[in-house]
């Protein structure tokens, strides 16, 4: 009877495996499968949000780093991205092309996984808002990588041109290869008109997309593209649901940080990679900047620090603290429509929005608005305007590379380290990014010259 | 036959002659072996009477004729006792003859597996066993630390932050590679410091896969069996009692070549006048400055004279840190370790009670306790029924003293500056530079911030750091014996822990005071708020651990005739949940028990750089709670057959399921199965070697498992508190990886065992190959699939390893005084045959020199090194090669330099290891010496990074002998110093062959010296034992010329320790 009660709890044992063996080893742990997850994991800020490209921010000329300094600095990655350099991302395993991807990692497995989420009345809202944002993401991180890793777009080549590696899906067995920049450009179009109709106007936090996010970065790259036209009608949305400026009289210039993280015009909030080459005191704010924002403007006291032992620090960032914002917020939107304007010929009404602007930059009483006498002198004003307003944004590289076509506006820039000048490359295309040889060894793919 | 039959007529005829006065008797029979009723052919048979002799034919026959009516027959035989007898004449009838195997005479070893106990004789598998003696040789609080130098086939890594144990070497590239620790009958999961070393009786290695594979796939690397003390039936009661205090020196501080303070300051004085810390000195951070910058900032800002400053240096430059940490920090650490016990019963019932008690105060003051209760007991109320129940408690308490000197930093990646001071004149501790620039500290504290200091000597006191912990095991087992040979057991072990690590770090600790000071808040007034409470910060960890495991067995066993079976098959469970929590309160009043309320949420800016924000930690780590719930069913079962007691063949098989796959992958599983074959050739008829009576042969095949706890078949997230917005997110942890599966390792062994007449020389040899396949390795994957390493771990490589052991035991004088030496060789060498390595870049596989580094078609330990041109003779730049041409280009050497192109020196972990332990006695005295011996492998020996000395205040002595003018070259390697920094460039110094020494080494582990105190066998006389015990006496011999001992690596050299204690019986 005893060894007929073991068999059977044996037996009894054994049917039982499968639920005994499906528990989870740890409980911290999920797989991604309900739309709980998908959310918490658009919820990653870490990812997503705060380790956003810099490394052009270091390579443009609204900053520069002294000898002592450069000589002084550990990482490879921010002294040879400061002088341009073939060997930058080749140091460190986290870096601007792999933070990049690891958060398009997540953004796949959001898109790809939402799918397995039965959308019900109960849940369309949230449904949408996570699949919505999840495309955001991916849009945003195509678009930056675009600016570091591919060539400026140009619509006569972009055909051919190389663009980026497109991965749309999680599945990490697929070979990478690199788009041509027109489709890189598409997909991030595609991909955020996708994601308007899904979006709410506003997020609940200025971390997770919104549809006046998408429009904003619709705008963007509209502008990157050269396509006007489009820019100013995305603007002009964005403005006419959001029009809000913060007014700079209100600020305190006294305390250490004027502005406030997720403030009212941080629309969608991210912040770049901290490299070491990017924060005062190696890097020191561009003295023809700091020097190009008038008497009246509020913004030089509230932008910058002087420092005594010499140098100016940039601590204008809308992040309220240490790191850049790189983020989507609503003075940009302003700069990109006057643009639009002067570009179309429509310079007066360009001038006027670049006025309103203005009006909250400047002190009240010494503000008397924009004055141009024409279309070449607007757009000069215009884009002056961006470099001040838009310092440090990681927008500043964007504008040099289309510029550089412009024989007006291009700009050209030199460096003196250790007594060695080095000059910004500007044909075909100018300086790219190199994508890292770990990269280029695992997958084959073209390096950019 | 015929040739024997011959040899009896030839004998015959030659009686003849001589046997013709008297009648002739005729004598015959057989000589069997007494064991197993074997015929032995060639045994000799003499008779005194006539001389004559003759010997047994194949079927054991004898026959012989004597002209005598009496006679004394003898008759001896290879490998067996002598037999004579006295025989009155005429026989009726022939006689048989039994010999005792002499090797039946030997003591039988018994091993255990943790399944059964079986005797070594019978056993196919490789199984090393240390017995009491050999285990108390040594003194220590932990039972696995005394089987270094004593146990055939363990290795003992020593160097920091490696595996300390390994069988047989590496099994395994990432997966865990600690041997699997069994205690009696069930894996311990609890820490093995619970385990009293007295209360253990033997521990057992299983090292082939024959012995091992029961354990299926948690005997990868190995299975440690230890067996406690149980209590003995039909013996007299015994009390036991042993005491023994051991003291060991403090480290050698000394050790570690340092750079000297006037070197130090050279090279600040050096790099301030670059402007190398002007960045550091304006950074907002306020990251902290040496005490020598300051000084030159002082100067440089007019608020000191040069001849201030210089006299101020001055001072510093004769100051050495490290007389302060000998002087101030370390002292001789004592352990104490009593143990009693008392075991004893009848046949029906037996017991074994003992009580432990351990007290230690280490280097730093730091001091432990320990206290183990045990009882077990067994009891038959049937002959035929077996209930064993057990029950062991341990209770322990520790705190923490004073800090190491490693752990006394700068903060951050810094080390302490040379000329720090920790005392001064009179004794009252010393801050020194921490976290943040000293004057920005000096002013904090003049605005009304809390001392914002750091003294090194006197911050332990207020810091309370102690852990706590409770631990239960409790056995019940039964043991039933039906239809005469089948035995059913049913055996439960519940394991439960609860440890609590507690620190308090006082309102008056630095840690406290930092946190306040930082997280205060300047109002628009200029006014302070504390947003952290005055009081201290408390920190409790809390641990539990829950373990059952179940098992029902049922065996057999069957001895008839020739025929021997055992087999035993079952099942078993296992589950384990280790579960913590974290709770951190601030604010803490120790005295009244209060606490203080704290915002969680705010993004507070930090007090030392107002654009630095921090929220107030929750805790110490990002994980408050915890819990793991790791499950295993397993069905096993095991035979052996054994014929004449000659020839056995035993088979294993096993199939694991665990929770950690998922359905799928379980049950893609092959079960991990073994056999072996032994063959005792001593019991063959035809051996006749008598000067060995004592051979067998035996050879194994079969497959152990192991298993990476941290991987997953699925793709998986984590939860975490707090994003930007505090709400709670998840990151992906883990990619997709259905192919997941078990590690498995084939091993074939063979192995002799022998021993000499009177054991005089025993030993075993043994020949193994070992192959892991489906290792857990790293492939390469493209970063662009989201993953910033480009690896992932896969069960992708294979490796190939073989060794051999070998052990001899030699009894050379066993009289009153006797002389034993005890030989352990092992060699063992591994080699990864399947892996994906990129040969275009050999950089990536230039490690320490003391970690695993997996490249195919080379030992997992391995070392390599960029090939070395010698300095410059113009600047000191080190030289190397670049496409075969001397350079010193080093972007290209550290970035382009293939696989091939490094210079490959040989393993990193020894492949050659052993020890020799020499017994000297007479009568009660008897002195001991143990020589361990590992040899042919190599180290990096680390030398001056200027990076790191620029950077992290890590200077190396080798400074000192760096190039500084031409010439220098023909005296030193050590490249100049140069600024800016070429990161290249140290990275190739470091990895150059002319830091890569060889390893080889001979030491003096211990001399033990025991005196036998007991007077008499008298009952009322207890047996007393008094010993000296001294351990790591010092290196006799190493192959490098440098001062390292380089089974330490970069750490310091445990210190010399001394025991005394007794051990009594009554």
């Amino acid at each position: 009877m005893k060894y007929l009660t073991l068999s059977l709890a044996t037996v009894f044992l054994l049917l039982s495996c499968e639920n005994y063996l499906a528990v989870k080893p740890n409980k911290g742990l999920a797989v991604p499968e309900g739309l709980g997850d998908m959310q918490a994991l658009l919820d990653a800020t870490r990812v997503l949000n705060e380790s956003r490209p810099s490394a052009h921010i270091i390579a443009s000329d609204n900053l520069y780093i002294e000898d002592t300094d450069w000589n002084a600095l550990f990482d490879m990655t921010s002294k040879n991205a400061y002088t341009w350099q073939r060997d930058v991302f080749n140091d460190f395993d986290t870096n601007d092309w792999t933070n990049a991807y690891a958060a398009l990692l997540h953004a796949n497995v959001i898109v790809d996984g939402i799918n397995n989420v039965d959308r019900t009345a109960a849940n369309a809202k949230d449904w949408d808002e996570v699949k919505g944002g999840a495309l955001f993401h991916r849009a945003m991180i195509f678009y930056e990588l675009a600016q570091l890793f591919a060539k400026p777009y140009d619509a006569s080549s972009a055909a051919t041109d190389l663009g980026i590696v497109l991965r749309l899906e999680p599945a990490i067995d697929q070979p990478s290869m690199r788009a041509p920049l027109q489709q890189t450009y598409k997909q991030i179009i595609d991909d955020l008109k996708a994601a308007l109709p899904l979006l709410p106007m506003h997020a609940d936090f200025a971390t997770r997309p919104s549809k006046l996010a998408a429009l904003g970065l619709l705008a963007r790259t509209s502008l990157t593209m050269g396509d006007f036209g489009q820019a100013l009608e995305y603007a002009d949305q964005f403005l006419e649901a959001n029009p809000e400026l913060m007014d700079y009289n209100a600020k305190d210039a006294s305390v250490a940080n004027p502005f406030e993280q997720f403030n009212e015009e941080v629309i969608y909030h991210s912040t770049a990679f901290g490299w070491p080459g990017l924060s005062y005191p190696s890097a020191k704010v561009d003295t023809i900047l700091y020097r190009s924002y008038a008497a009246g403007d509020l913004r030089r006291a509230l932008f910058f620090r002087e420092h005594a032992s010499g140098g100016i620090e940039f601590r204008g960032s809308y992040n309220g603290a240490r790191g850049l914002f790189t983020g989507i917020a609503t003075d940009e939107l302003y700069l990109i429509r006057a643009e639009c304007l002067v570009r179309q010929g429509r310079w007066k009404e360009g001038m006027k929005v670049l006025d309103e602007l203005l009006k909250m930059r400047y002190a009240q009483e010494s503000f008397t608005g924009v004055d141009v006498d024409d279309l070449e002198e607007a757009l000069g004003r215009v884009l002056e305007e961006r470099r001040k307003e838009l310092a440090f944004r990681g927008l500043r590289w964007t504008d040099i590379r289309r510029l550089s076509t412009d024989q007006r506006f291009a700009v050209a820039i030199t460096r003196t380290v250790n007594g060695q000048t080095y000059q910004l490359p500007v044909v075909d295309g100018g300086y790219v990014f190199p994508i890292p040889l770990k990269v280029i060894e695992s997958t084959g793919i073209r390096q950019n010259k | 036959m015929r040739i024997s039959r011959f040899l009896t007529l030839i004998f015959f005829c030659a009686y003849i002659p001589v046997s013709l006065s008297q009648q002739t008797h005729r004598i015959h029979g057989y000589v069997f072996s007494a064991s197993d009723y074997i015929p032995i052919a060639g045994a000799v048979l003499t008779v005194d009477a006539s001389a004559g002799k003759i010997a047994t034919d194949e079927d054991g026959f004898f026959e012989l004729f004597v002209r005598s009516d009496s006679v004394l027959l003898r008759c001896h035989a290879m490998g067996f006792s002598a037999w004579q007898g006295s025989l009155g004449l005429p026989l009726q009838n022939g006689i048989n003859i039994h010999l005792q195997d002499t090797s039946q005479l030997l003591d039988e070893v018994v091993v255990s597996t943790g399944y059964e106990s079986l005797p070594l004789e019978r056993a196919t598998g490789s199984f090393t066993k240390v017995n009491k003696e050999r285990l108390n040789r040594a003194t220590g609080t932990d039972v696995l630390g005394r089987l270094e130098g004593v146990t055939n086939s363990l290795t003992f890594d020593r160097r920091p932050s490696q595996p300390t144990m390994m069988v047989r070497g590496r099994s395994t590239i990432y997966a865990g590679q600690a041997p699997l620790i069994v205690l009696d009958n069930f894996p311990y999961y609890g820490d093995l410091d619970n385990i009293n070393p007295n209360d253990v009786e033997s521990v057992t290695v299983l090292k082939d896969a024959a012995a091992a594979s029961i354990w299926g796939v948690k005997a990868g690397n190995g299975v440690i069996v230890i067996t406690t003390k149980q209590g003995a039936g039909g013996g007299k009661p015994v009390l036991g009692f042993s005491a023994n205090t051991t003291v060991t020196t403090e480290p050698d501080v000394f050790y570690t070549p340092a750079i000297s303070s006037a070197d130090f300051i050279d090279v600040e004085r050096f790099l301030f006048g670059q402007g190398f810390y002007n960045n550091q000195e304006n950074n907002n951070n306020r990251p902290p400055l040496s005490p020598v910058v300051e000084l030159l900032i002082r100067q440089r800002d007019g608020l000191a004279t040069q001849q201030q400053t210089d006299e101020s240096i001055g001072l510093l430059a004769g100051r050495d840190i490290r007389s302060d940490f000998r002087d101030y920090l370390y002292e001789p650490a004592i352990n104490q370790q009593y143990a009693l016990n008392y075991r004893g019963g009848t046949d029906r019932f037996s017991y074994y009670v003992s009580a432990g008690y351990d007290r230690n105060r280490d280097f730093t003051d730091g001091k432990a306790e320990r206290l183990t209760l045990r009882m077990d007991q067994v009891f038959s109320p049937r002959p035929n029924l077996k209930v064993r129940a057990g029950l062991t408690y341990t209770n322990n308490q520790s705190v923490v003293g004073r800090p190491s000197h490693l752990a006394i930093t700068p903060g951050g990646t810094k080390s302490l500056y040379p000329y720090a001071r920790l005392v001064d004149e009179n004794g009252e501790a010393l801050p020194i530079v921490k976290d943040y620039r000293l004057p920005f500290v000096q002013q904090a504290a003049e605005s009304g911030l809390l001392d914002w200091m750091y003294r090194p000597l006197s911050d332990y006191r207020h810091t309370d750091i102690s852990q706590s912990g409770r631990h239960l095991l409790a056995d019940v087992g039964l043991d039933q014996v039906f239809l005469k040979d089948f035995t059913l057991q049913l055996k439960y072990r519940y394991e439960a822990g609860n440890d609590l690590n507690a620190t308090l770090w006082g309102a008056d600790s630095y840690y406290t005071r930092n946190i306040i000071n930082r997280f205060t808040q300047v109002g628009s007034e200029g006014g302070l708020e504390h947003a952290v409470p005055m009081g201290g910060i408390l920190n409790n960890v809390t641990g539990v651990l829950n373990a059952h495991s179940g098992r029902a067995q049922l065996s057999y066993h069957k001895l008839k005739g020739d025929h021997q079976v055992t087999a035993l098959g079952g099942f078993e469970t296992r589950q384990i949940r280790n579960q913590s929590n974290t709770l951190q309160v601030y604010g803490y009043d120790e005295d009244v028990l209060t606490t203080g309320a704290v915002d969680y949420v705010t993004n507070f800016p930090q007090y030392y750089n107002p654009n630095a924000r921090a929220r107030i930690p929750v805790g110490s780590g990002s994980t408050l709670f915890s819990e793991r719930l790791d499950r295993f069913i397993s069905a096993y079962a095991n035979a052996a057959y054994t014929y004449q007691g000659r020839y056995t063949v035993s088979g294993s098989i096993r199939k694991d399921a665990s929770n950690l796959f998922g359905v799928n992958s379980n049950q893609k599983g092959v079960p991990l199965w073994s056999t072996g074959v032994s063959w005792n050739v001593n019991k063959e008829a035809f051996y006749r070697a008598g000067w060995m009576p004592y051979l067998k042969l035996r050879a194994t095949y079969g497959f152990n498992g192991n298993v990476d706890n941290s991987l997953s078949a699925y793709s998986t997230i984590t939860y975490f508190n707090g994003n930007l917005h505090n709400q709670r997110y998840a990151a992906l942890r883990s990619y997709p990886n259905p192919d997941l599966r078990w590690e498995k390792s084939r091993i074939i062994n063979f192995g002799v065992d022998f021993a000499s007449a009177n054991r005089m020389v025993s030993g075993s040899l043994e020949y193994y190959v070992k192959r892991g396949t489906d290792l857990i390795g790293d492939a390469p994957i493209d970063p662009t699939v989201g993953i910033y390493s480009g690896l992932i771990r896969r069960n992708i490589a294979e490796m190939a390893g073989q060794g051999i052991d070998i052990e001899l035991n030699g009894k050379w004088i066993d009289r009153y005084f006797g002389w034993e030496t005890d030989l352990i060789f092992n060699y063992n060498t591994n080699k990864l045959t399947k892996y994906y390595t990129d040969a275009t870049s050999g950089s990536r596989y230039l490690g320490s020199g003391i970690g695993i580094v997996p490249i195919e078609g080379q030992p997992l330990y391995n070392l390599m090194s960029y090939a070395w041109r010698g300095l410059d003779g113009s600047n000191g730049n080190p030289l190397g090669v670049v496409d075969g041409e001397t350079s010193a280009d080093y972007a290209a050497i550290t970035r382009n330099t293939p696989l091939e192109g490094l210079i490959y020196h040989g393993p990193s972990l020894s492949p050659v290891f052993g020890s020799l332990l020499n017994k000297f006695s007479w009568k009660q005295l008897s002195i001991s010496a143990n020589v361990a011996f590992r040899f042919g492998h190599y180290f990096r020996r680390p030398s001056i990074a200027y990076g790191s000395l620029f950077n992290n205040w890590d200077g190396h002595a080798d400074f000192a002998a760096r190039w500084q003018r031409p010439g220098d070259e023909q005296r030193t390697s050590v490249p100049s110093m140069v600024y800016p920094l070429n990161n290249n460039r140290d990275q190739f110094y470091r990895y150059a062959e002319v830091l890569v020494e060889r390893a080889s080494s001979v030491r003096l582990q211990d001399v033990r010296i025991s005196y036998d105190l007991t007077i008499g066998r008298h009952r009322y006389f207890p047996t007393i034992g008094l010993f000296l015990y001294a351990r790591n006496l010092g290196v006799l011999w190493k192959a490098t010329k440098t001062a390292i001992d380089p089974d330490y690596g970069l750490g310091i050299p445990a210190g010399r320790s001394l025991s005394m204690g007794l051990n009594m019986e009554f």
